[in-house]
């Protein structure tokens, strides 16, 4: 039984002026389903609930411009990040901190977990971020430049926002629209969804690497072929490959990659899914639950599912706030 | 059907035809007549591939010890000359070859991990045999030269739990597991002139381990190693002129760097008696010789260079001395992987 969490949202509607992605009908800016007694606001409109703190947090990124921030669990609205451009992929550092993308803005937004007002900025320009990695044994932040079919993205490294940043690029692959560290602090990055000339590939930055190393990433089957990956991230086992309504698990290890398994998440509508972001509060376990965006023609929701059981439907949904998801993260309370 | 059956499902489909446009041969193969040629024969045949194997000429009759060098990069097997490391065959059609292991014909078995097959090339190159290891992900293998029996070594199982050796009696049928249960994966092994079979790789805390299962013997058991930290799993090759095991650590010194150590073996123990480094072409240390192959006072094998610090190559060495290397071809290796010599 799904357990969707529609609330009904009142006649006043702020209008947004974004510019958000994927391409679509902006929809009004978000309010609480009940407003809170006392919220924070910056800037133009965000706000936070002061209880978000103590809380497990989900943050998606809208094609909107929003990033609305929920409960996990409870899979309530408790605050909305504005002023974004265009946000897509988002990561999480070990102390809760949310990083996200900032694609239209070419930066990277560092939130602390349950904050309205960015506590760091990392400069991306002149390439556009789309998704983003913390490496669990630096803290180092890896972003995946996609800079469109007229020039050629980049992996870009930072050891602190203050530091200047390193790129690494590769021709075979192009642009780049993924990466995930492994628990070993390897990086496998992927140009993603293609649609330029490319095919659909991968490449490993091993731990303190110089180069991007170009890799056969073996799937279910020994002629498998990659096609719409949407993303890579540690479940805190296996590197875990995000592709519509699937996660392929891979062992990384010395430069040799290795299929280890499928999970499955299924809805009763055709939608596109993913990206994904794994629940794990395991120290050194495997994630338990896993949670993505999905949009459709009649449908915009973030859904979960047991992971890495997967599932014919999914658990439970949020609709609230949610516009074309894109990026998703999972901040555990301190 | 569960993704995993699917998988070997569509595996086996794949092997149903051996097609692909012909590529032309590296620019060093010139000076041979080619001869493009399938690699299928019998029943037997490898995947499709981008392009068919090759093979020179001349070496339909050779007789003389050649390399062969899997690379998962390219997924091919490459065919050098010894000790010129001249290239002799390119054969095709494997999706995730690494390591490999001779008999005492002359065939080299390759082990591909992600076809969970090991095929078994002549001297020539030519396909004789394979053997399906459904379920399991062999990454290397091990002859017994007193028996005949094929030991393959599959890193861990499917539904990420631990691996084993499978040994395949007369390099056939079915496969015998066998494990030690404190060891998680298992990565290379090497027969002694006894037919005790020792293999390395990661405890269940991600340390390295070596193991031996004697003869006959129903499970393996740790061989605790003194004198040295060995790091990462690399080749195991009994020296039989010296009986002593030749190890190899693919982070030596916990680093991007690799090295063998021989190793003296009593009973339970092992001690290291000997740290042999290995230097590439430019006089650095190599980054990751994954496996190399004892020959009559060399060792071969390939360096996949992912430190930057010079290209990809295969290279011979002299052994027990290491240092810089006797020969190299640096023209084909993308992530060269496996090695074994077929005399």
């Amino acid at each position: 039984m799904r357990n969707t969490v529609a609330a009904a949202i009142g006649a006043a509607v702020l209008l947004t002026g974004c510019t958000g992605a994927p391409a679509g009908v902006a929809s009004p800016g978000v309010v609480p389903e009940a407003l809170p007694t006392s919220h924070v606001l910056h800037g133009d409109r965000s706000w936070m609930t002061p209880d978000a703190a103590g809380q497990d947090l989900l943050y998606v990124s809208n094609g909107n411009g929003e990033v609305t921030v929920y409960r996990y669990w409870q899979r309530t609205l408790v605050g909305v990040l504005t002023d974004m451009t265009k946000p897509m992929g988002e990561c999480v550092d070990k102390t809760g901190d949310v990083y996200v993308a900032d694609f239209g803005a070419e930066k990277i937004l560092e939130f602390a977990h349950g904050g309205t007002k960015p506590i760091a900025t990392f400069n991306d320009a002149p390439d556009s971020p789309y998704a983003c990695s913390i490496d669990p044994t630096s803290g180092k932040l890896a972003v995946a430049n996609d800079d469109g079919s007229s020039a050629q993205g980049n992996i870009a490294v930072w050891t602190s926002a203050s530091s200047a940043r390193t790129t690494y690029s590769d021709s075979t692959l192009g642009n780049f629209q993924g990466c995930g560290f492994d628990g070993s602090g390897n990086l496998l990055a992927t140009n993603g969804v293609v649609d330029y000339s490319k095919k659909t590939g991968f490449a490993w930055l091993p731990k303190n690497g110089t180069k991007l190393i170009n890799i056969n990433v073996p799937g279910p089957s020994s002629n498998w072929r990659w096609g719409a990956v949407m993303g890579v991230q540690w479940d805190g086992k296996f590197l875990a490959i995000d592709e519509e309504y699937a996660i392929y698990r891979i062992s990384l290890m010395h430069g040799q990659a290795y299929y280890v398994g499928t999970s499955e998440m299924f809805a009763e509508e055709e939608n596109n899914t993913g990206p994904y972001a794994i629940y794990n509060n395991t120290q050194g376990g495997q994630g338990t639950q896993v949670v993505g965006g999905m949009h459709g023609e009649s449908v915009s929701e973030v859904a979960y599912w047991d992971y890495p059981a997967g599932g014919s439907e999914p658990i439970a949904t949020i609709t609230h706030g949610v516009d074309k998801a894109f990026g998703v993260a999972i901040s555990l309370k301190k | 059907m569960n993704a995993r059956s699917l998988g070997i499902a569509l595996s086996l489909s794949s092997l149903a035809a051996c097609t692909g446009a012909a590529a032309p041969p590296p620019a060093d193969q010139s000076a041979f007549n080619r001869a493009t040629t399938s690699v299928a024969r019998g029943p037997f045949r490898l995947h499709a591939d981008r392009r068919r194997s090759w093979f020179a000429a001349e070496l339909a009759h050779k007789q003389s010890s050649l390399l062969f060098v899997s690379d998962s990069g390219t997924a091919d097997v490459y065919v050098y000359s010894l000790p010129a490391l001249k290239l002799m065959a390119t054969v095709t059609g494997f999706s995730q070859p690494q390591g490999e292991c001779s008999d005492n014909k002359g065939n080299v078995w390759i082990a591909d991990t992600n076809a969970q097959t090991m095929y078994e090339l002549s001297h020539h190159g030519r396909l004789v045999n394979e053997i399906k290891t459904t379920g399991a992900y062999p990454v290397s293998c091990a002859w017994d030269a007193t028996t005949g029996d094929l030991a393959v070594m599959s890193l861990f199982n499917g539904s990420g739990t631990s691996g084993d050796v499978l040994v395949y009696a007369s390099g056939s049928g079915s496969g015998v597991p066998y494990t030690n249960p404190s060891q998680y994966y298992y990565d290379f092994g090497g027969y002694d002139s006894e037919g005790n079979l020792f293999f390395d790789g990661l405890d269940t805390n991600g340390n390295f381990i070596l193991s031996e299962l004697p003869r006959n013997a129903s499970s393996a058991e740790t061989i605790k190693v003194s004198g040295g930290t060995i790091y990462y799993p690399g080749m195991v090759a009994w020296n039989t002129a010296k009986r002593e095991l030749v190890v190899g650590d693919q982070s030596c010194g916990n680093s991007y760097a690799s090295c063998l150590y021989t190793l003296g073996i009593s009973g339970k123990a092992g001690t290291i008696s000997r740290e042999i480094a290995l230097k590439n072409s430019s006089g650095g240390p190599i980054c990751d010789l994954v496996q190399g192959a004892l020959l009559n006072g060399e060792v071969a094998g390939s360096d996949f260079d992912f430190c930057g610090s010079s290209p990809s190559a295969t290279y011979v060495w002299a052994f027990p001395g290491g240092g810089n290397p006797t020969n190299s071809n640096a023209k084909s290796d993308s992530v060269p992987v496996g090695a074994a010599v077929s005399k």
